[in-house]
């Protein structure tokens, strides 16, 4: 390959339908914040839409609550997922396309998970009944309230469901090219099965796990789809809040929902880039160790 | 004296001119009718719709498509979503002045048709272009939510805001907001309503505030901040006052009127309620209900609303559009809706505009045991609130109830 | 095997057996508390779907048609930029890759309104060419966060040698680098088949309604009461990617064979 120019070539063809259609569509929604752009309204003041958002607690709150389950599920589900893929590594390879009943909530669209969520977890639905049948409540009154509750407990587990495969499929590519010699001759010299995991495996793994972290994590934090079927009406997902404001509150306030979109847009590159920099001291921190 | 005369003639034939011009215009109408019917023969009508009724869908891509291909050969597309979006979408496409669209048919009515009637996204006015619309009562469907329609969209449909219950469970609903309130605190977590701005949670908060103020009329006159402010507080004290004893302590609220049919029909809660009268017998027709289910009004009232379908701007075929507008129009299309085996809603046509076998038929349509009857549908019926006080409505219940500790 | 078995069950009982709640509901018409299966069997959905048969059938191809164009393109559009990411460290790489994973991020909204604006301009809205290409830059990261893991895991000491036998840098790509990828482009363009085939949002705004898809076809059915019906459909929506799985397996397996890598 000749030189630089050719290196920054070979990027272009991802650059420039990026930079048109996402860093185009990026820009509009950044003016339309600022109250530009914005069809027939116009605004005196530029600021309006996030005055707005900080002149009351409900922004806060919800920001906090799609933080608190974005985090729980994607902590769940890279320690579930990552545990299974490794299990099933270790399966003889004969064993292995068995397995792939796994993927079936890949296939899924969120949009099912939230409605399987319904049905298995609200108070009347499977698992209560299934409950009821052991003997472990005598009615639906009895069950916990797991659906559209301020803990979040419907919206983690659909969110878990639906992730732990995505983690599977992604620390099993990486850890099928794993070379197993490495693992038989821990073993012969008498590593535990711990040890073998925890200092062999999991820091070949980390590049993938922490990308996969960063996708789930962001992902959960501002997707549409879950939020539409389960998950508390207060305090809401701040998705929730972004599609009231764009679609069903009148169109001079689209500027809120702009100025929303835009935030959770910053704090998602803040979070990427906080989080690769963690990434690269901890892994720098393991090399010299 | 000849210039005397031939100016007579020339007035007569000038009067006699504009005589048969009034007396025909709805000839004239139907002429320019049948002309779009020719141009429309062959096309494809793209109907954008709300489409999370499976009996509905049924009906358009059954009775509807079959109908319009044996009587005009147009292929009807129905396209699946929220009249919001597509709504947004439109807008989109007028900004950037595009000429030519996709969608030929909405299927529309309140907040979305004032913003389209705002930013100029429909074409029209529509209605006087259709002969059917003469069997409508102008005055019936002149406002949309408190919006003057002008012409622009096209009823098709009426509903009615009922409850549900199972009599079986429940031998007397409380068909009041003061007997509801006392049966709720007397049976806690068994009642909610649909947190707004669901259309239906909506619309239960508007009828609330309506029976707690002192009736709709205040209303009717355009939207006036005073006396939303000076009235709206008995709305929220009534609501707080009955929210710890709603389903979940009232610390949330069922997303949509999805997640509260559900909870009713597995018996979390006991009542149920509806924006369309007759859906309670569909659902007993489906087998999802219990035949046992009945429905009720209060007796402050009920509201009804109308929905609407409309051309956009931009619609590649309006000729196909206005031909399919008019034929839901028609009574034979109105009577199969009507039937709530096909779907139950309520027609706009005004009965004595049609001739006597017509309003037979209208008359022994069998509505089945768990809708209402037309008369006391009608006794209760109440109109929708102009769309200004509905926004702060639906904004201030966040603030004032779901949030309120 | 004991160890086999037991993995498998756990697997199945929480992947697996929410379908067979769904395959009951799909048979029942009224199911409450407390039964575990439903008393009354019925083919309501059934019956939908036979209604409604053409529709599905042509939203479903519609749906797998786009969503295959969309593992295609971000192919082409992720190769050479992922073997340029794997290649080493410069200034400001971090940040660059950060930035280009940002679109399966944030959420679509954010950039779907105005890139409708562009396509308007550019005619491509509506139309299947658009749709593609909005799935396409909504899930290419999949696709290059895999392909840069595989370059990674594949070294460069193959390709070095080829270099260093004088083979030109579009043969090794094409020769060495792309087979040793095979696992990591199929498990990209899983990923992306699956974001393309089950996205609504972005298909319905960019295709307005002019390019079928099932997820459109499903979505507010799924977001009613009928639970019924909702249920059949979902199960549907496992069969076309299923087979392409299926499919790709196969494929791969044959390939990987011939080439005497198995």
């Amino acid at each position: 390959m000749g030189g630089r120019s050719s290196l920054v070539l070979s990027l272009l063809p991802l650059l420039i339908p990026f930079a048109a259609v996402i860093g185009g569509g990026l820009v509009v929604t950044v003016l339309q914040s600022f109250g530009l752009v914005m069809y027939s309204y116009t605004y005196e003041d530029m600021l309006f839409a996030y005055r707005h958002l900080f002149s009351d607690t409900w922004f806060l709150e919800s920001a906090a609550f799609s933080l608190y389950v974005a985090l729980a599920a994607t902590l769940a589900a890279i320690t579930l997922g990552t545990f299974f893929s490794y299990l099933i590594w270790k399966l003889p390879p004969r064993y292995h396309r068995w397995t792939v009943i796994y993927k079936i909530p890949l296939i899924l669209p969120h949009i099912a998970v939230g409605f399987i969520a319904v049905i298995l977890l609200s108070k009347t639905g499977m698992l209560s009944s299934v409950a009821y049948h052991l003997g472990l409540t005598d009615g639906f009154e009895e069950f916990p309230n797991l659906l559209y509750t301020r803990a979040g407990i419907d919206l983690i587990a659909a969110y878990v469901y639906k992730e732990t495969p995505f983690v599977m499929v992604m620390v099993y590519a990486v850890l099928s090219r794993f070379d197993r010699r490495l693992v038989d001759t821990a073993e012969m010299l008498g590593a535990s099965q711990l040890r073998i995991f925890f200092s062999l495996l999991l820091p070949f793994l980390m590049p993938v796990i922490n990308t996969t972290f960063i996708i789930l994590f962001i992902f959960a934090f501002g997707g549409f789809d879950l939020p539409f079927v389960v998950g508390s009406s207060n305090p809401g997902m701040i998705s929730i809040r972004i599609y009231e404001y764009f679609f069903q509150k009148e169109l001079a306030l689209r500027p809120v929902a702009m100025a929303m979109l835009t935030l959770v847009f910053c704090f998602s590159l803040l979070f990427i880039v906080f989080y690769l920099r963690l990434a690269q001291r901890v892994e720098k921190g393991v090399r010299k160790l | 004296m000849r210039l005397f005369f031939y100016l007579m003639a020339a007035l007569v034939t000038a009067l006699m001119a504009w005589q048969s011009g009034t007396a025909s215009a709805a000839a004239v109408a139907e002429e320019n009718f049948q002309e779009l019917v020719r141009q429309a023969r062959g096309s494809e009508v793209r109907w954008f719709m709300w489409g999370g009724s499976p009996i509905i869908n049924s009906w358009v891509d059954g009775y509807v498509a079959e109908e319009l291909k044996k009587r005009y050969d147009i292929s009807l597309k129905r396209v699946s979503a929220d009249a919001a979006i597509f709504v947004n979408k439109l807008l989109t496409e007028k900004q950037t002045g595009r000429k030519k669209g996709t969608m030929d048919l909405l299927w529309i009515n309140g907040e979305n048709f004032k913003n389209c009637m705002e930013n100029g996204l429909l074409y029209g006015p529509i209605t006087e272009k259709l002969p059917h619309f003469a069997l409508v009562d102008p005055a019936s469907v002149a406002y949309d939510f408190g919006y003057p329609v002008q012409g622009y969209e096209a009823p098709y449909g009426r509903a009615q805001f009922v409850f549900e219950y199972d009599g079986e469970q429940l031998p007397e609903p409380p068909d009041s907001f003061a007997e509801l309130r006392r049966w709720v605190k007397s049976h806690p977590g068994k009642f909610t309503y649909p947190s707004p701005p669901d259309f239906t949670g909506s619309a239960f908060i508007r009828q609330a505030f309506y029976a707690l103020t002192g009736g709709h009329q205040q209303y009717m006159q355009g939207f006036d901040r005073q006396l939303y402010e000076r009235n709206v507080a008995k709305l929220w004290s009534y609501l707080n006052e009955i929210k710890p004893y709603l389903w979940q302590q009232g610390r949330t609220y069922p997303k949509d009127i999805a997640a509260l049919d559900t909870l009713f029909e597995r018996g979390e809660v006991l009542v149920n309620m509806s924006y369309h009268q007759a859906s309670a017998q569909s659902k007993i027709l489906q087998g999802r209900y219990a035949p046992s289910v009945r429905t009720f009004v209060m007796e402050e009232g009920s509201i009804y609303n109308t929905h609407f379908t409309a051309v956009p701007y931009n619609a590649p075929n309006v000729a196909g559009a206005l031909v399919v507008a008019n034929f839901l129009l028609s009574p034979e299309a109105q009577l199969s809706k009507n039937d709530p085996r096909n779907w139950g809603d309520f027609t706009v046509l005004e009965l004595s505009r049609l001739d006597e076998e017509w309003r037979a038929r209208f008359r022994n349509l069998d509505l089945g045991a768990a809708t209402l009857s037309l008369r006391q549908l009608e006794e209760a019926a109440v109109p929708e609130i102009p769309s200004g006080y509905l926004e702060l409505l639906e904004r201030d219940w966040e603030k004032q109830v779901l949030r309120s500790r | 095997m004991i160890r086999f078995g037991l993995l498998f069950f756990l697997l199945f009982v929480i992947f697996a057996s929410p379908l067979v709640v769904l395959a009951l509901y799909s048979l029942s018409s009224s199911w409450s508390y407390p039964q575990i299966i439903p008393v009354q069997l019925d083919w309501r959905s059934f019956a939908y779907l036979a209604d409604h048969f053409g529709n599905i059938v042509v939203s479903l191809l519609s749906s797998c048609a786009y969503s295959l164009a969309a593992v295609m393109m971000t192919l082409l559009m992720t190769i050479l930029p992922a073997r340029f990411f794997a290649g080493g460290d410069f200034a400001g790489k971090t940040l660059l890759e950060g930035l280009l994973l940002a679109p399966a991020l944030i959420p679509p909204m954010a950039f779907a309104m105005g890139a409708h604006f562009l396509f308007l301009h550019l005619g491509i809205a509506d139309t299947f060419a658009g749709v593609v290409l909005i799935l396409s830059l909504y899930s290419y990261p999949y696709m290059l966060r895999a392909l840069v893991a595989g370059f990674l895991a594949q070294g460069r000491d193959y390709s070095l040698c080829a270099r260093n036998m004088g083979a030109s840098s579009f043969r090794i790509l094409l020769l060495i680098e792309m087979p040793l990828l095979l696992p990591a482009i199929v498990a990209g363009g899983i990923i992306v088949f699956l974001v393309a085939f089950s996205e609504y949002f972005l298909v319905f705004l960019i295709g307005g309604g002019s390019v079928p898809s099932y997820a459109g076809y499903i979505f507010p059915l799924l977001n009613s009461s009928d639970k019924s019906v909702a249920s059949l459909l979902t199960l549907l929506f496992l069969v076309p990617p299923i087979l392409f799985f299926v499919l790709i397996d196969r494929l791969i397996y044959r390939l990987y064979r011939r080439r005497g890598l198995l």
